[in-house]
């Protein structure tokens, strides 16, 4: 059964003037524990693809069904606990609350769905110590270089265990070596950890790492290729 | 828990300008409380004179005197009676007056007075009354033609310690009668207008004139505690039932708008100055809230219940105001607590003290329960401020502000 499905999916601006098709009727099944990226241009509707998906935006027309739900039809309040439950979520621009130390905004998910401390703290613990932040629980991420605080956000959308993870455009801001490192690491704990991934990207290190590149041109599916 | 850590740190994000708000509540409410407890001394300091010097807390008359003051309105006393009264539980000090209502004379001017013959011994135990004096003596020794006139009724007449004058009035049977009197001393109450229309002389001299024997027109008792009054009013109807009993307030009733409405005026103060402080934490809160404009999307992007975004802004404003007031609330206190004990000294200002029925020293007193009041006011007031910040917070979309 897909992670995610989508079928006939719009995001339409201006339908009632001039409309602008963001996306266009888009059908597409992405499985568990696959580490895919979606490309092209700007403007293609990456970035719009993965809010419908998150439950970020709503759709114009289709479904879009996360772990066997519907969420186009929830309302706010309802998409809001259902991405705490189902969804990490990585940002370009990392997006760590600058008040908490990387264990804590590590585990930030977590204590908002309020799990045990003690589980808290072993799970967050160990995923820091696997992507090499061991030593740096208490930086704030003022402290952190970009690729340690992007690898606290992996860390952060990771310890709950969501179906999976959207990142996007997770290198966009990153050096070669720390993008590298990045994406080691989501690889790795993609094959670990087995969840899925679904990125947004322009990087070339990125879709070369990815077993499943879906290209986008003007909102449309331009190709959906699977590497063996 | 997380929530209220988050709050905590992020009013420490920008520390001049929150430092800039706790500063402004701290000041505020030191003023404030200052300000508040100055009045209710003042207030006190106006109460406890009138009452002690002039009123007291209970007057005992005959029925038709309050209206008519004439002189055979009187109530049939003698020393027993007074000592059976100071025997009621809860009084302090009695003392019997004569009143009556006469002209007085002296070689420059005529004019009118009411006139107490008061007993001078237990007239000073309940008002104190000798400390007014400033010139000459009080009365003491056998019953004579002493008087003691006010400084202002003095300077009228033109007369001084060791004069003469002429007081005349109608006695018991509504015949005119004229004495002599010695001013014996001067006195300052204070009070202008009573120091001008009042003038004190033996009881016992001045009943002889009137031909009222032993009687007096007023009874006026100084209780220990102003909550034992309507038990005294009920001892004295048994031991006078044909008299009519009023407390300060219904001899008074001036004073005791005055008396409520001074803590009224210190809530009318205090409001004002949290107007001023929600302004100011709205404006603060309002920036940080478009400071953050991506985090908090963010927070609702990851899931974080608009109920607790809510909370969260909340919590800051509330954190941010009471970070300010727990240490204004305390300065403020031994502030207060300083000056009740050792008094703010406005002597340089004595006349106008005086005028108004103020000791010079005002004794700033604080009700115990205000600095709560105060402390649930602040907190009323940031959430009131909060209200406007959080709608703010939770109207931004998750998608649009990560954007940012």
């Amino acid at each position: 059964m897909p992670v995610i499905e989508t079928n006939g999916l719009y995001k339409i601006y201006n339908e009632d003037t001039v409309p602008v098709y963001a996306v266009n009727n888009i059908s597409i099944q992405f499985d568990p524990k696959e580490f895919t990226c979606v490309i092209g241009p700007s403007g293609s509707g990456k970035s719009t693809l993965l809010n419908l998906i998150g439950g970020l935006d709503t759709p114009s027309r289709g479904t879009v069904t996360v772990a066997g739900q519907r969420i186009e039809t929830m309302s706010e309040s309802e998409r809001i606990r259902f991405r705490l439950e189902h969804i990490g979520f990585v940002f370009q621009h990392y997006n760590l609350i600058p008040v908490l130390t990387a264990y804590e905004n590590a585990a930030f998910i977590m204590q908002l769905q309020a799990r045990p401390e003690e589980e808290i703290r072993e799970r967050v613990t160990g995923l820091l110590e696997q992507v090499g932040l061991g030593g740096r629980f208490n930086s704030r991420p003022s402290e952190l270089s970009g690729g340690e605080q992007q690898r606290v956000a992996v860390v952060r959308a990771l310890a709950s265990k969501p179906d999976f993870i959207l990142a996007d455009e997770p290198t966009a801001n990153l050096d070669t070596k720390a993008a590298f490192n990045l994406l080691d690491m989501m690889k790795q704990l993609n094959e670990d950890e087995g969840i899925t991934f679904l990125f947004s990207t322009h990087d070339q290190r990125v879709i070369e790492r990815a077993g499943r590149v879906v290209t986008l041109v003007d909102g449309a599916l331009h190709s959906d290729e699977r590497k063996s | 828990m997380q929530l209220v850590k988050m709050a905590w740190r992020n009013i420490w994000r920008n520390k001049v300008r929150s430092l800039a708000v706790m500063t402004a509540v701290f000041l505020g409410l030191v003023a404030g409380m200052y300000s508040a407890s100055l009045v209710e001394g003042i207030m006190q300091s106006r109460f406890e004179n009138f009452i002690e010097n002039q009123i007291s807390h209970i007057q005992l008359h005959h029925p038709d005197f309050i209206r008519d003051q004439e002189v055979f309105l009187t109530v049939g006393g003698n020393l027993d009676n007074l000592q059976k009264v100071r025997e009621i539980p809860g009084v302090n000090k009695a003392t019997i007056r004569t009143r009556v209502q006469c002209m007085i004379a002296s070689a420059s001017h005529t004019g009118g007075v009411e006139l107490y013959g008061i007993r001078p011994n237990s007239e000073n135990e309940t008002t104190k009354f000798a400390r007014h004096l400033i010139d000459g003596d009080y009365l003491e020794g056998e019953s004579s033609n002493g008087i003691l006139i006010g400084e202002s009724l003095a300077e009228k007449l033109k007369v001084g310690v060791g004069s003469r004058i002429v007081l005349s009035y109608q006695d018991k049977n509504n015949d005119l009668v004229s004495g002599a009197f010695i001013v014996r001393g001067i006195f300052n109450s204070g009070y202008t207008r009573y120091d001008e229309m009042t003038a004190f002389v033996f009881q016992e001299y001045l009943n002889d004139y009137l031909g009222i024997g032993e009687d007096f027109h007023e009874l006026a008792i100084l209780a220990n505690d102003i909550n034992d009054l309507e038990n005294i009013r009920a001892e004295l109807h048994q031991q006078f039932p044909n008299s009519v009993v009023r407390t300060w307030n219904e001899i008074e009733p001036a004073l005791e708008v005055m008396v409520t409405s001074s803590g009224l005026f210190s809530y009318i103060f205090i409001i004002l100055i949290m107007i001023g402080l929600a302004f100011g934490l709205l404006n603060t809160m309002l920036m940080a809230v478009f400071e953050r404009t991506r985090e908090i999307g963010m927070l609702m992007a990851v899931g974080m219940s608009r109920t607790k975004v809510f909370i969260l802004i909340v919590l800051e404003t509330i954190f941010l105001s009471l970070s300010g007031a727990v240490i204004g609330l305390f300065s403020g206190y031994l502030l207060v607590a300083w000056f009740a004990k050792h008094g703010l000294d406005l002597s340089t200002f004595s006349d106008v003290m005086y005028e108004l029925g103020v000791d010079s020293v005002i004794y700033p007193y604080l009700n115990t329960s205000f600095p709560f009041i105060l402390a649930i006011i602040v907190v009323a007031t940031a959430l009131l401020s909060a209200i406007y910040p959080a709608i703010k917070a939770l109207s931004l979309s998750p998608i649009e502000a990560i954007r940012k």
